[in-house]
């Protein structure tokens, strides 16, 4: 009974490592464009893409733009296609890696001024 | 909608007459009965506001915020009465429906315990009525602001999300929730036990809802996983979502819960940490309602619903609050109060315990709990990151969802041998050298398994290592069905779900890990090669006349031919634009052909889109190219006037040709020198596209036409972009088979416990021993389970 007890919270104890390290592996902050350089690995940026930087090659699916914040501006590179409101975005949140002064976005998150915000406002 | 809050009002009124009442019947009989109506009365107000809703739905009465906002005109009968969950509001009344249901089956069977789970199941339904109260489903939808063009108020809806127009989603929300409402019978038995101080009694009577609640949740979980695969367009089944989680880890913990009760029953062990472990699972789903509901996610989760009103919000915080404070301070305080686990029991057929190194069926099920809440809580932690950040640090740190697939690897093989081990082991705990003979013929069955999966090419070794682990599992359960269904049939009830379950995982796995993905960008005109097969579009069956662009018509099927030799079909992914919804409007279906043994998955990373661009085609006098749709013959190139002087005209001479024409046309078109430079004439197609001439060599007779397409127009056949995500998914079916084997495990062993009742409680002493003074009757617990 002993032998086993220690076996199997052996196999937890391990499992917990395990955890530990996918925790931290994982975890993806926001991050500044100015903070960039520090923390360039799998971060999220909320940015407000400037539209004339704006280009989109259909053949390869490829979106390259300029976003900013606050503290300065970022090239970003999204190969999942545009968007279809993305033109329309106030505001977007670009998840990637930050690398050779391009972020590769994996994920963006488009939001929208919401065309029905006066009602949903007067509900709260 | 007056009549709908007077309703919801009546039944936040009968629920709390039914709790006061219930409350002061502990002690009152002859009360009972006017609590029990006032329960009853409680349940058909709730009935009757998802009768004024489905009433709106049905007829259209879009002056109600929630049906302008869930349904339209248009919408089939089908959808508009699963409008009914498909909002906040909708989705708590639909909770509510089924907890008055369970509380109805409740009073009947709760037997000496009624007025004491009913005071607290009371307290729930009340809750929710208050939510539903504040949160209203029959709010009004308020006059514009100014310069709003709509009119008010409004004669149609927004329509329900195209996404939910799916069978699944008519039938997933309302099992996940009748899983959800289960959750709060055990809750209310625990607390009724530990105000009580009862601790035998309750855990037979809770033993059928426990396994029922975990099932049901199960099952629902299930139904997303399936909606989420044929409806997100994503390929897979689960994407640890907080949506998903905060129903994922109740569940785990309901689970955990159900093998406690099963430990206390047989071996009267667990006797303190059941009641908490029966009432947590209903806190952490509170505890997720919150989560989800109240906006806190938002920023993370794409998914988070709206955030509720502030006064339905603090409901429920106080129920989460409430609830929390209650169980964990009754539990504390009855902590040292409870029987004391009875010392440690000799096995049941009295032999004394043999030395040497032994496991028992005990000691498995105690880890397989302890299995199940640590991995509940790391997905509780890693749901609530999010916000536990935001809380420290001011900003929500999100955790990637990759995170759940590593944790849940080393936890899923310690589990699977746990699982493998258990329907071997006896109670009274096994030898080494038993076990193993008894494991290995379910062993080298997964062993065979693994080679016979190596051969066909899924080589990866960590997977295959945890495949060939819970196939271990999977057959050690089909054994002991196998054992058992000639002799005991009812008894198959918990191995079939194991079975089921780990069949299901084994689909998850195999299909997840060993998927083919690839990037399909299919141009007009132009055929790719991808998976061995040829991809050439077709066109889109949406209405382009009536909506102006196909991708706006809801019905619009993109048709794609694919093909190899001897085989061919057409795949049909859909593609939506929603217009009336700014945020979320790409609307994906798509489209899945299975064969036995994999799933073609079709679908699009990105929206199809159309090429502005001109098609261009360099050609020498007296060539002929294949241009998009267009065949071009370049037949001669001629000039008019002086060579470089103002007023030359440089004239090619094509003819064009497209497929779907009576017959080819021939054009002329030119370039002009003005005083400004070279012009370009444009001739119009007969489809509507322009033919020009770019660039021109004169010496080397070498022209560049293009072709320039209008956007917009389909009629003037632009070059559509299709960006296909093509998915190849292996044995994706065992995820369809596994789960309804589950589902009835799950089914058998609540219809079993739920008979045991009677025969457990007439074996119990008749009056249960006051905690204070621990009963020496109780050393030695009845094994109840082997009735």
């Amino acid at each position: 009974m002993r032998f086993s007890s220690l076996l199997i919270l052996m196999l937890i104890l391990v499992g917990l490592a395990f955890t530990v390290r996918a925790f931290v592996e994982n975890t993806s902050p926001y991050v500044k464009v100015r903070d960039l350089a520090r923390h360039p690995r799998n971060v999220h940026v909320a940015l407000t893409p400037i539209p004339e930087s704006i280009q989109f090659d259909i053949r390869t699916m490829t979106l390259t733009f300029e976003g900013k914040d606050e503290t300065g501006t970022l090239k970003v590179v999204y190969r999942q296609g545009k968007p279809n409101n993305f033109e329309a975005a106030t505001q977007v949140v670009v998840i990637g890696d930050y690398q050779n002064g391009v972020f590769e976005a994996r994920e963006m998150l488009v939001k929208c001024p919401s065309k029905y915000q006066g009602t949903e406002s007067a509900r709260r | 909608m007056l009549i709908g809050y007077l309703i919801v009002w009546l039944g936040v009124l009968f629920a709390f007459v039914s709790m006061v009442l219930y409350a002061r019947s502990r002690r009152a009989e002859p009360l009972r009965k006017r609590a029990r109506w006032a329960f009853v009365g409680a349940f058909l107000m709730i009935l009757a506001a998802e009768g004024v809703l489905q009433y709106a739905l049905i007829t259209g009465r879009y002056e109600l915020q929630y049906v302008f906002s869930f349904s339209e005109r248009a919408l089939p009968l089908w959808y508009k009465i699963a409008g009914a969950w498909a909002g906040q509001e909708g989705s708590f009344l639909l909770w509510a429906i089924w907890t008055g249901l369970y509380g109805l089956l409740l009073m009947r069977t709760a037997g000496r315990y009624e007025p004491w789970v009913m005071t607290v199941y009371s307290a729930i339904v009340l809750c929710l009525m208050g939510i539903l109260a504040y949160q209203s489903p029959f709010a009004l939808v308020p006059p514009p602001e100014d310069g709003s063009s709509m009119p008010f108020p409004p004669r149609d809806g927004l329509g329900l999300n195209p996404s939910l127009e799916n069978i699944w989603m008519t039938i997933h929300p309302p099992i996940i929730f009748a899983g959800f409402a289960a959750l709060a019978v055990p809750f209310a038995y625990a607390i009724a036990a530990l105000w009580r101080q009862e601790y035998w009694e309750w855990v037979v009577r809770v033993r059928p809802w426990a396994i029922y609640a975990t099932t049901m949740l199960g099952f629902g979980l299930v139904l997303g996983g399936y909606w989420a695969y044929e409806t997100l367009g994503w390929g897979g089944f689960w994407a640890w979502d907080p949506v998903e989680n905060t129903s994922y880890f109740p569940w785990l913990f309901m689970a955990a819960a159900v093998h406690g009760l099963m430990l206390q029953v047989n071996r009267g062990r667990m006797t303190r940490w059941n009641p908490l472990l029966c009432a947590l699972p209903f806190l952490l789903f509170v505890y997720g309602t919150f989560l989800t509901r109240s906006g806190v996610l938002a920023e993370v989760s794409v998914h988070s619903f709206d955030a509720l009103a502030k006064s339905a919000l603090g409901i429920l915080l106080l129920m989460l609050g409430g609830g929390t404070l209650l169980t964990l301070s009754l539990w504390a305080w009855r902590f040292r109060l409870c029987l004391t686990s009875p010392t440690r029991q000799t096995s049941q057929t009295g032999q004394t315990v043999q030395a040497g190194w032994r496991f028992s069926r005990e000691a498995a099920v105690r880890w397989g709990i302890l299995l199940l809440i640590l991995s509940a809580l790391i997905s509780l932690v890693g749901t609530s990151w999010p916000l536990i950040m935001k809380l420290v640090r001011g900003q929500p740190v999100s955790l990637q969802p990759a995170f759940y697939n590593q944790v849940h690897a080393p936890w899923i093989v310690i589990t699977a041998i746990v699982l493998a081990a258990a329907p071997m082991l006896r109670w009274s705990g096994m030898s080494l050298d038993d076990i193993l003979q008894r494991l290995t013929k379910s062993w080298l069955m997964a062993v065979a398994t693994g080679f016979g999966l190596f051969f066909l090419g899924f080589r990866e070794p960590i997977t295959l290592l945890v495949v060939v682990l819970i196939a271990f599992a999977a057959y050690a359960n089909l054994g002991a069905i196998w054992r058992r269904v000639r002799t005991s049939r009812v008894t198959i009830g918990g191995f079939l779900t194991h079975f089921g379950l780990a069949v299901g995982i084994i689909g998850l796995i195999l299909s997840n890990a060993y998927e083919g993905k690839q990037r399909v960008i299919v141009i007009q005109g132009q055929d790719t090669m991808a998976f061995g097969y040829r991809w050439r579009y077709l066109g889109m069956t949406g209405d382009a006349q009536k909506f102006g662009d196909p991708r706006f018509d809801k019905r619009n099927r993109v048709r794609i031919e694919v093909a190899r030799h001897g085989e061919k079909f057409i795949a049909e992914p859909r593609f939506y634009l929603d217009r009336r919804r700014v945020q979320n409007n790409s609307v994906v279906w798509p489209w899945i052909r299975r064969w036995w043994d994999h799933d073609l998955y079709v679908s699009f990373f990105a929206p199809p889109q159309v090429d502005a661009s001109p098609l261009t085609a360099r050609l020498h006098e007296g060539e002929k190219i294949q241009v998009g749709d267009y065949t071009l013959r370049f037949i001669k190139l001629r000039g008019e006037g002086t060579m470089g002087k103002e007023g030359f005209r440089a004239i090619a001479q094509v003819r064009i040709h497209k497929s779907g024409w009576k017959k080819p046309v021939e054009l002329e078109p030119l370039q002009v020198v003005t005083q400004n430079g070279v012009i370009p004439m444009p001739i119009p197609l007969p489809d509507g596209a322009m033919l020009l001439i770019g660039e021109m060599d004169v010496g080397q007779r070498l022209v560049e036409f293009q072709l320039l397409m209008v956007p917009g127009k389909p009629e003037t056949s632009p070059r559509w972009f299709i960006p296909l995500e093509v998915y190849y998914k292996p044995f994706t079916i065992l995820v369809w088979l596994g789960p309804p084997l589950a589902l009835l495990g799950g089914l058998l062993a609540v219809v079993r416990r739920a008979r045991d009742v009677r025969f457990a409680l007439k074996r119990l002493p008749l009056e249960m021993p006051p905690a204070q003074e621990p009963d020496s009757r109780l050393e030695t617990p009845v094994p109840l389970g082997r009735l």
